[in-house]
């Protein structure tokens, strides 16, 4: 920067310093697409993770263990209503 | 000895007697507080106010050898000596009274017997701690040598997602368009004269909205303005919810803000989905160091640490040790002595003087043409695009990750409670900090 005036250098850093980083970004943003393909046809799919836990609460519990459960509840509790039974 | 000289003695002792010959202390210690109550009350970045303001507090209570002093090339008898620091008394064994350039008597750090100024940057830390204090040790070893802004970068990689950029890719110009406010501010800042270059350039980096990198070029560039531009640059950074909301006002109708992204996306979707993210998330940080790192040289060591960081975070469980240090312990551990010692650079000698007025102003202004200029670049492509882009995801080219974001957000959900567009914001948003390191590159590139 020498030989240059205070206000050239700050005129010449403003088109050198937003020219570098548009050129920056945009390569960064051209070279992530190209990433992007590269990567789609490479590496395989990432698999949606299975769904732990949801089947076993749908459990049904057997019939007799909840007629079972029902009439010891009337005995303890008489007028109560049960609403749902399930497995923990 | 009487007791009047008793008095006297523990006059001298007690800070009093230095506050009352040099009044201008209380201005400091107003300053202090005025940090605090922000910090403490007003939850305004609690974590670098509030170390910011007990470390000018500390520094600024004489006799506690807390402030941090700046090193300056000084003229001696015609000998111009690098680094020499001029010391605020006669206390200390290591320093003999010299005439300076412009004629004044003051006291210099270096040999009595030669009366040959000591270069701060050769002495020994433990001779710093002995002979300048403690503070003047953690600022020659950590801040100075500018190892700890990189350490905070490398820890904020570690907690930021770049999903949302690579999702929304084109996005990530605006981050380059809100960097205008950091040149346009050189600039203004170099034609009124009241400041160099260099000083304008650590200035003009306020507008990048991101505070390690303001405090890196600052230490590069103008070290003895470090106190007054950290202050700006967190404070501002404290302020975008009331900034960007004013910029928009200003420049924004209240159609552009209704543009819908998600719906825009519907009708023009993007030309390629990303199948596997997490390949490219582990691969994207490699790759931008690599691309930095060849065009910009400069800006490495800010971009490189953060993509380190943010390298060792997405890998997952092999690294998650390293992640969870660089994000957490030795981030909290580099924000504590980069908050205690910039706020004890800002003695009263270098805070109260007329280019300090000259940053809080300039950088107000450099956020906002940021800001604005982000803005308009977006208006620049609505004109030409079918595919249109709210306005406020331009306002999020500033850095300032994630609150500009969130503020863009609020703004756009105000004006329709539907269009949440934050995952837009974020592109721009952490494009914004890669851009505003680069700027700080170049800078230092060119001015240092």
């Amino acid at each position: 920067m020498e030989g240059l005036t205070p206000m050239e250098t700050a005129l010449l850093l403003m088109i050198i310093g937003m020219g570098t980083v548009f050129i920056i970004l945009v390569l960064i943003i051209q070279l992530s697409n190209l990433l992007i393909r590269i990567i789609n046809k490479v590496a395989p799919e990432e698999q949606p993770a299975a769904k732990k836990g949801a089947a076993a609460a749908v459990a049904a519990v057997p019939a007799n263990v909840e007629a079972a459960i029902r009439e010891a509840i009337k005995q303890v509790a008489p007028g109560a209503m049960v609403t749902k039974i399930t497995r923990g | 000895m009487d007791f009047s000289t008793i008095f006297e003695k523990l006059y001298e002792m007690t800070a009093f007697s230095n506050i009352a010959a040099e009044p201008t202390f209380l201005i400091m210690y107003a300053l202090g507080f005025l940090f605090l109550y922000l910090g403490i009350a007003k939850h305004y970045e609690p974590l670098l106010l509030i170390p910011i303001a007990m470390g000018i507090l500390l520094a600024n209570f004489p006799g506690g050898e807390m402030g941090v002093y700046g090193a300056t090339d000084l003229l001696i008898n015609g000998v111009n000596y690098h680094n020499a620091i001029t010391l605020d008394n006669g206390n200390l064994a290591n320093s003999f009274l010299a005439t300076l350039k412009d004629g004044t008597q003051a006291y210099i750090y270096g040999d009595p017997v030669t009366k040959v100024p000591f270069d701060v940057y050769h002495c020994s830390l433990p001779q710093i701690a002995h002979d300048l204090g403690l503070m003047n040790m953690i600022y020659y070893w950590l801040i100075k040598t500018g190892f700890i802004p990189p350490v905070i970068f490398m820890g904020v990689g570690a907690m930021t997602d770049f999903g949302p950029m690579l999702r929304n890719l084109k996005l990530a110009i605006f981050g380059a368009a809100a960097q205008v406010g950091i040149f346009s501010v050189i600039l203004v800042a170099v034609g009124s004269g009241a400041f160099t270059p260099q000083e304008a350039g650590a200035l003009g980096i306020i507008g990048g909205a991101d505070g390690p990198t303001a405090i890196y070029t600052t230490i590069k560039l103008a070290p003895h303005l470090l106190g007054p531009i950290a202050i700006a640059a967190y404070s501002y950074m404290a302020l975008v919810p009331v900034i960007i909301p004013l910029v928009v006002k200003l420049c924004c109708t209240k159609k552009e803000l209704e543009i819908n992204m998600k719906e825009q996306d519907k009708l023009y979707p993007n030309s390629i989905q990303i199948k596997n993210l997490r390949v490219a998330k582990i691969i994207f940080p490699i790759f931008v160091t690599v691309l930095v790192a060849i065009i910009v040289p400069s800006a490495v060591s800010l971009i490189g640490m953060l993509m380190f960081g943010n390298l060792i975070k997405e890998i997952g469980a092999d690294t998650s040790r390293i992640a969870d240090t660089a994000s957490n312990a030795l981030m909290n551990i580099a924000t504590i002595f980069l908050g205690l010692s910039v706020g004890a650079t800002m003695t009263v000698q270098s805070f109260l003087n007329w280019q300090t007025i000259g940053i809080v102003a300039g950088g107000f202004c450099a956020f906002a043409v940021s800001i604005a200029g982000g803005i308009f670049l977006v208006k620049l492509f609505n004109l030409f695009s079918k595919k249109k882009i709210n306005p406020l995801v331009g306002a999020c080219g500033l850095s300032a990750v994630p609150m500009a974001s969130r503020v863009a957000n609020d703004i756009a959900t105000k004006v329709n409670p539907k269009n949440n567009i934050l995952n837009y914001c974020m592109s721009a948003n952490i494009s914004g900090v890669i851009g505003s390191a680069v700027a700080a590159g170049v800078l230092i590139a060119f001015l240092r």
